[in-house]
């Protein structure tokens, strides 16, 4: 096996150097698509992580109309004190609404002047039992005399949701038409690598060599071509995870960096799917073009 | 060690390559085939390393019949079978040892097995002190030598040789000759394509004539032609 072995790595390596142009755009696309393809991963995981976080905590907040009457706002708020859903609810006045305001951007002293009291509407704030019944919960309130808008963020979890899955879907289309780039990309690659030997893979097979002895060195380059353009993405996935955790330290809103572990164990799908990759288009050039 | 029985040969665009072949080679013997070019004599050969499929008939060479072993088996018949062709099929970018070394090394010999056998094998074919040229540097003569010992190295049962003096002036023919008739004394069947009279004349040795894909003679210590013609 020892001369085996380093006979199929010295063949490996010298079909690289030959067409060193072809592995490199072979290289270069499986690295592409496979990045493409850890980005789609990650950016799953990453909404997931954010989804469920909003999930756990949605707050409906009610605001009243600017000439809502008393009665009208004594109506609403008994309406929401019947509703079995609503675990409890504040009102914030017109004032307190401002305080909180004042408070909440004390380092803005220009914003702070600018909004005077009476442009901040009241309203109530409510938490539910169920986040999940956030929207029977909202169609209730919203119709009521007096209330001028219903937020909560499940609409925007919503919005947030739909948005991820288009690019994600989007992205998947772009991962599978790179893919199939990359693998057709090997298949050529070693093509030419079996038409630049084919003396040698006659001479090979008439003095006896065994197909599979003559079809090894093709296989590991289809490999290897896979395994490098994947460790290549692997490196540029991580890149991008720690990007995220940069982001996060310099803004904190955006509260969902992307983990080491996450990361890693990205790169490693991203890995056996490279080799994957290489196995499967050096096997369709060799089954085309490789007589044995 | 090479029988064929009622085997032909008909190509797809209907070309009767060989028409109802029967023979029996015996091990140890040197046998030519002889005839024009188109007689059949190249496929007769292919059809012994399975590079073509018989349309009928049997073979059996080196006690196994070929004609249906299956494909992963077909390597291994090879082993048995060294080939010499006219047109040496050496590689341009290998040198002599490592054209001869290459045969040892796709059947996977040990390395220690490749470093004892190569400096012999180059001895019995004398090229020892060329052993690191390449190909290109060599004569034609020289180059089928090197040629001859990447067939012979495996110890193979029988040498097949299509026209290996095909490219040769007479001179170095005649060494070339005599490296096979070396080959052939060890023990091992020598089946020679050729067309060359004057080496089949001189050799007396047993003459398979082919006409248009039929067998015309089978002649023991044989001329190329009968009568008129030699």
């Amino acid at each position: 096996m020892s001369v085996k072995g380093g006979y199929f790595i010295g063949e490996t390596f010298q079909n690289i150097r030959r067409n060193f142009l072809m592995a490199a755009s072979a290289i270069l696309t499986v690295a592409i698509s496979l990045a493409l393809l850890g980005s789609v991963l990650l950016i799953r995981q990453w909404t997931d992580t954010i989804v469920g976080r909003w999930r756990g905590n949605v707050e409906i907040n009610v605001f009243l109309r600017n000439d809502a009457s008393e009665p009208q706002i004594q109506a609403v708020q008994s309406k929401i004190s019947s509703i079995p859903d609503v675990k409890e609810f504040r009102y914030v006045s017109k004032e307190e609404a401002l305080t909180e305001f004042q408070e909440m951007f004390k380092d803005k002293k220009d914003l702070v002047e600018n909004v005077g009291p009476g442009v901040l509407p009241a309203s109530f704030r409510i938490t539910l039992k169920d986040p999940e019944e956030a929207d029977a919960v909202g169609d209730q309130i919203k119709g009521l005399p007096g209330v001028d808008e219903v937020q909560y963020a499940s609409q925007t979890i919503k919005r947030l949701t739909a948005i991820t899955n288009w690019v994600t879907a989007g992205m998947a289309f772009f991962v599978a038409i790179f893919a199939i780039a990359a693998v057709l990309l090997i298949a050529n690659t070693i093509r030419l690598a079996v038409f630049a030997r084919r003396k040698e893979i006659g001479i090979m097979k008439l003095v006896g060599a065994t197909n599979w002895f003559v079809r090894v060195p093709f296989m590991l380059e289809g490999l290897l071509t896979g395994f490098i353009g994947s460790v290549l993405a692997f490196a540029g996935i991580y890149g991008l995870a720690m990007l995220t955790r940069r982001v996060q330290s310099l803004a904190p809103i955006f509260d969902a960096a992307v983990g080491t572990g996450a990361a890693i164990e990205t790169g490693l799908i991203l890995v056996v799917f490279g080799i994957g990759v290489g196995i499967l288009g050096s096997g369709i050039a060799l089954r085309r073009f490789l007589d044995v | 060690m090479i029988t064929t029985d009622k085997v032909s040969k008909v190509y797809k665009n209907g070309t009767v390559a060989l028409d109802n072949i029967s023979v029996d080679i015996q091990k140890g013997e040197f046998v030519f085939v002889v005839g024009p070019s188109g007689s059949g004599k190249s496929t007769f050969i292919r059809l012994l390393i399975k590079e073509e499929e018989p349309t009928e008939g049997n073979i059996w060479v080196a006690g196994k019949q070929i004609n249906n072993l299956s494909s992963w088996k077909v390597p291994y018949l090879r082993r048995n079978i060294g080939c010499v062709f006219q047109d040496f099929k050496l590689l341009p970018t290998k040198t002599v040892a490592e054209n001869v070394a290459f045969a040892m090394q796709v059947i996977g010999r040990p390395k220690s097995a490749i470093e004892t056998h190569i400096p012999q094998i180059l001895e019995l074919v004398g090229l020892r002190e060329k052993a690191g040229n390449y190909p290109d540097e060599l004569s034609g003569g020289e180059q089928q030598r090197v040629s001859i010992a990447r067939a012979f190295v495996n110890r193979p049962l029988v040498l097949l040789c299509d026209e290996p003096t095909g490219n040769l002036d007479p001179k170095t023919s005649t060494g070339i000759m005599r490296l096979l008739d070396r080959i052939n004394r060890t023990g091992t069947t020598v089946l020679m394509a050729t067309h060359d009279h004057s080496i089949v004349d001189s050799m007396r040795r047993r003459v398979i004539q082919l006409e248009g894909g039929h067998l015309v003679r089978d002649e023991d210590r044989g001329m190329y032609g009968v009568g008129a013609q030699a």
